[in-house]
This record gives C-alpha cells, sequence and structure tokens, in this order.
C-alpha cells in the first residue's frame, strides 16, 4: 500500500479533516470544507482510503424511516492523522520560507 | 422525482461504472444519497456533472490526457506533413517519382520505429489523429482546392476508408502476430481509400469502374503510361469552375493526378503507422518521446553531440574519447582528423559538438526548436499552394506532377502554425535523444 501522491487537492482534503481529526465527514460536507468539487474530491478519498489515511463506513440508520439512503462517512485513522500532520507541516514550513522575506517586510 | 434529480441519479450512475468494479456499487450508492440530500437543482447537477466529467480514481487526469492529446496530435499533423513534402518532391521528379516514394515509405518507416515507445497504446488513436490531420490539411486547409475534385466529397470518404482499413489491418495484425497482415492489409485500404477517393471523380468523367482497383497502383506511377476512359480530344475542361484547355487528353489522366494528391501521402502515413505498430527488432533502439530523468547526463555525451560527431566521421574518436571528456577539450590539433571525410569539414562540426555539450540541455532543446521553427518558415513558403490558373493545373494534371497543397501557410496562422509545430517536435526529440 504506497503513499498517495500529495497535491494541493489532496493537502486541502488532509488539512481539512485535520481539523477535527477524530470527526466523522461525509463528502458534501468535506466538498463545503475544501472548496473541492465532487469529481475532485472522491477520487482523493478513494486514494486515501486505499493508502490507509482514511477510513469509511456506512451511517447506521433506517432509510425507510429516515426517508433517505444511509450516507458514508469519513474519517481520519491513526496512521492518517500522523502523516496528514507531516504533510500539512512540511507544506507550512515551504510556504513559510516562500514568504517569508515577504512577511518580514511587511512586519516592519 | 423530477427532471433535474433523474437527470442527477443518471449522471452518478454513469459516472459510477467508469470506477473499479470493486468501488462502482458503493460510490454510486454514496453519491445518490448525498444527491438525496442535496437540496437545490443547480447544487444537484453541479454534483453530479462534476463526477460525470472527471476522470475516475485510475484513470489518468485531464491534464495527463491534455499532454497525451497534444503530443500525438503534433506528431500526427508532422507526420502528415512529412508526407506530404516527400511526396511533393518525389511527384515533381516525373519519371523517378515510384523510386522516390518508395525512399519516402522507408523513411516514414524507419521514424515510425523510432518514435513507437511514444505512440499511444491503442494504434486507432494514431489512425484517427493522422486521418483528421490529412483531412484538415487537404480540405480546411487549402481555401482552393488543388484539384478539381477535392471538395469533401471525395476527400472524407478517402480519408475515412482509410483510417477504418489500416485500423482493421494493424487489429487483425496484432490478434495473429502476423507482420505481413499488416503490410497487405495497409495496402487494400489505400486501394480501397483511393477508390472511394476517386468515386465522384470517375462517375463525372465518365471513368469505367472495373478499372477501380488499378487507380491506386497507377496513381503513383508517372503520367502517360497507361490511359483509359472517355478522350477529350479539343483539350478543354472544367476545373473547379475554371476554363481550362490544353493538349488532348484521357479522362483517366485527371482521375489519376487528382487521386495522386492524397494517395502518396497517404501511403507514407500508412508506413509509418504500421512501423510503430508492428513488434520492434531486438536491435532497434526506440526513441521514446516520453523524457525520463533518470539518465546520467553528464557522464556521457549527449546523442546530439554524438550525432555530430558521427557525421563527421570521428565515431571512432568518440568511442575511444573517455566517456567525462567532453569534446571541447580536446585540443584540435591532437584529433584525428584523417579519419573524418573532410578536416575543415570535421573541425566544424566537432566544434558545433562542443558548443552543443555547453549549452546543456534547456540550451540544446532551445537551440533545436528555434532551428526547426526558422527553417519551417523559410521553406513552408516555397511549398505549393493552390493557384487560380486552370491551365497550369491541367498541365500538372496531364504529367502527373500534381502536388499535395500547403495554401494554409499562405496565411501568417498557418505558417506561424507549422513552425511552432517544427519548433515542438525538434524540442521533443532533443528530449528523447537527450535521455535515450
Amino acid at each position: 500500500m504506497g503513499e498517495p501522491r500529495i497535491t494541493a487537492s489532496v493537502l486541502k482534503v488532509l488539512a481539512g479533516m485535520l481539523a477535527e481529526p477524530g470527526a466523522q465527514r461525509y463528502g458534501l460536507e468535506l466538498m463545503q470544507d475544501t472548496g473541492l468539487p465532487s469529481g475532485t474530491l472522491y477520487p482523493i478519498l478513494a486514494r486515501l482510503e486505499r493508502a490507509g489515511w482514511v477510513e469509511s463506513r456506512w451511517e447506521q440508520i433506517d432509510p425507510a424511516a429516515e426517508g433517505r439512503p444511509s450516507r458514508r462517512y469519513y474519517m481520519l485513522t491513526a496512521d492518517g492523522a500522523g502523516a496528514a500532520r507531516r504533510e500539512v507541516a512540511l507544506m507550512r514550513r515551504q510556504m513559510s520560507r516562500a514568504t517569508g522575506p515577504l512577511g518580514h517586510a511587511q512586519e516592519a | 422525482m423530477g427532471a433535474v434529480d433523474r437527470a442527477a441519479r443518471a449522471a452518478v450512475r454513469a459516472a459510477a461504472r467508469r470506477w473499479p468494479e470493486d468501488l462502482a456499487p458503493v460510490m454510486r450508492d454514496e453519491w445518490l444519497a448525498e444527491l438525496a440530500a442535496i437540496s437545490g437543482a443547480r447544487r444537484k447537477l453541479a454534483f453530479a456533472g462534476s463526477l460525470a466529467v472527471s476522470p475516475a480514481v485510475d484513470e489518468p487526469s485531464w491534464r495527463e490526457r491534455a499532454v497525451v492529446v497534444g503530443r500525438l496530435s503534433a506528431l500526427a499533423a508532422g507526420v502528415t506533413l512529412l508526407a506530404a513534402v516527400a511526396t511533393n518532391l518525389a511527384r515533381g521528379s516525373a519519371a523517378l517519382a515510384p523510386v522516390l516514394l518508395l525512399l519516402g515509405v522507408a523513411g516514414l518507416a524507419l521514424i515510425g520505429r523510432r518514435v513507437r515507445g511514444s505512440a499511444p497504446r491503442s494504434p486507432s488513436a494514431s489512425i484517427a489523429g493522422v486521418a483528421v490531420a490529412l483531412f484538415a490539411f487537404l480540405f480546411a486547409g487549402n481555401p482552393v482546392p488543388m484539384m478539381p475534385f477535392m471538395g469533401a466529397a471525395d476527400i472524407a470518404p478517402a480519408v475515412a476508408t482509410w483510417g477504418i482499413g489500416v485500423a482493421l489491418a494493424l487489429r487483425w495484425a496484432a490478434a495473429t502476430g502476423r507482420r505481413w497482415i499488416a503490410v497487405a492489409g495497409g495496402v487494400v485500404a489505400l486501394d480501397l481509400a483511393t477508390i472511394a477517393g476517386s468515386a465522384h471523380a470517375a462517375t463525372v468523367l465518365g471513368v469505367p469502374a472495373w478499372t477501380a482497383p488499378a487507380w491506386f497502383p497507377l496513381a503513383l506511377l508517372p503520367g502517360d503510361i497507361v490511359a483509359f476512359g472517355p478522350h477529350f480530344s479539343d483539350g478543354t475542361a472544367v476545373l473547379g469552375g475554371l476554363q481550362a484547355s490544353g493538349p488532348a487528353f484521357h479522362a483517366s489522366e485527371i482521375l489519376l493526378a487528382n487521386a495522386a494528391v492524397s494517395a502518396g501521402p497517404m501511403l507514407l502515413c500508412t508506413a509509418f503507422l504500421i512501423a510503430a505498430t508492428l513488434p520492434r527488432p531486438n536491435n532497434t533502439k526506440p526513441l521514446t518521446l516520453e523524457p525520463t530523468s533518470s539518465t546520467p547526463l553528464s557522464h556521457q555525451p549527449t546523442d546530439a553531440s554524438a550525432l555530430i560527431h558521427r557525421l563527421s566521421g570521428s565515431v571512432l574518436w568518440v568511442h575511444e574519447a573517455s566517456d567525462v571528456t567532453p569534446p571541447a577539450q580536446e585540443p584540435i590539433g591532437s584529433s584525428p582528423l584523417g579519419r573524418g571525410p573532410s578536416g575543415a569539414v570535421a573541425v566544424a562540426m566537432r566544434r558545433a559538438g562542443a558548443r552543443l555539450e555547453k549549452l546543456g540541455p534547456g540550451g540544446r532543446r532551445a537551440a533545436a526548436g528555434m532551428v526547426a521553427a526558422l527553417g519551417a518558415l523559410a521553406v513552408a513558403p516555397v511549398l505549393p499552394a493552390a493557384g487560380g490558373d486552370a491551365d497550369a493545373v491541367l498541365g500538372k494534371l496531364l504529367d502527373n506532377s500534381t502536388a499535395f497543397g500547403f495554401g494554409f501557410v499562405e496565411h501568417p496562422v498557418g505558417l506561424g502554425a507549422v513552425a511552432l509545430l517544427a519548433a515542438v517536435l525538434a524540442m521533443r526529440a532533443t528530449d528523447a535523444r537527450t535521455t535515450a
């Protein structure tokens, strides 16, 4: 099981899920949090799940009683949370290096 | 359930079918559940539409697809233009035309072998690309047709028949593992394509249909070898709305010369496609257009400079020299100039090779693109384009020296596009040579 390729969109998903690491999030909610369209988000979730960074489960409801079908929830695994923190931190370091002089200039 | 819901549900079902088998039903159920939770027609359609047009989890991204399509298009356009130029050169040589066409076939086949690594997995994509390029250059690229029978009714059936025929031949050859099937099938496809593209002309000119199987081979021969069909003793004809007059002629001369304009390039393109598809002999190294980053460039002379040395006759010197010694460090006076064909030429070529070494991969790439673009800008304007002189057209028809029309380079946009295409192909070839 290889590590997923980290792109800007993948980082958005990881950062969005890291906001509440133990929370169970459904796809539509992640779309709203990340601003990614469905066609971008779901392949990313599938790749993260294959890599073991994310796990999913179906909502336990009675569709007939609720009047709607069960939805699928996603959550970070322990490995995924660690990897996500590492990747997001790496990106922050790279961004701070890139914007460092600009930030100092603004502060001055 | 309204029409929007039905459309959105149909879209996500279609999108799910493109996913891997183990995920498809799960994703379909998940997306249908999300659709049920979404309020508003616009949001439902946006959710479903994005899934419908986006690549599935294991499919190449749009960027990757665009790169593949771009490379395929450039290659198809380049091969078609090269085949057209080679055909024009051959046809302009009168009696030597068949020999030069055969040389062109060999040359395009060689190029096909070299670029095999960059060809798509399915040869149908390559064939479709070349077919579109042929149609575009012959029809849309020539506002004034070169020949009297060069309308959509002539070119479209020819190109479509050729494309389908070559695709079937290659598929059959691949299924059976027999290379000769591709060659024989390609010849049959060319014959059928020539018939399809000349049927309209034959009907107008009154050429008997039983002669149709011979049109393709006869079109490749110089004029005045055979004649059949009605005889126009007064030497007058109406060509594309223009009245032309000349010596007496047979209808077959018009038909065959007209067919030759597309038959030649299609023959050369067929050679390229078959060579690019047939299994590669063990001793031929493919010139892949996919750059790799693993080649230790600093430890070997590049192919570009090696080619320069080979041309200057000093290939032995290259092999004998240290791999890490660039040619520029070798004193000119101590190099074995006697091994080359000419001392002055060898020195010049070696200096050029040394300069190429100094440029680095990016510089060589840019230099190759610039040279190719400038070359295209210099050559393209002298390529034949359609003229309004019907008498001249009739003369070319009668001696079968007709030419593939390059009317598209008369417009600055067309000329610029050809130069850009030459630059792109040259840079890609340089990339491939550098990393080979």
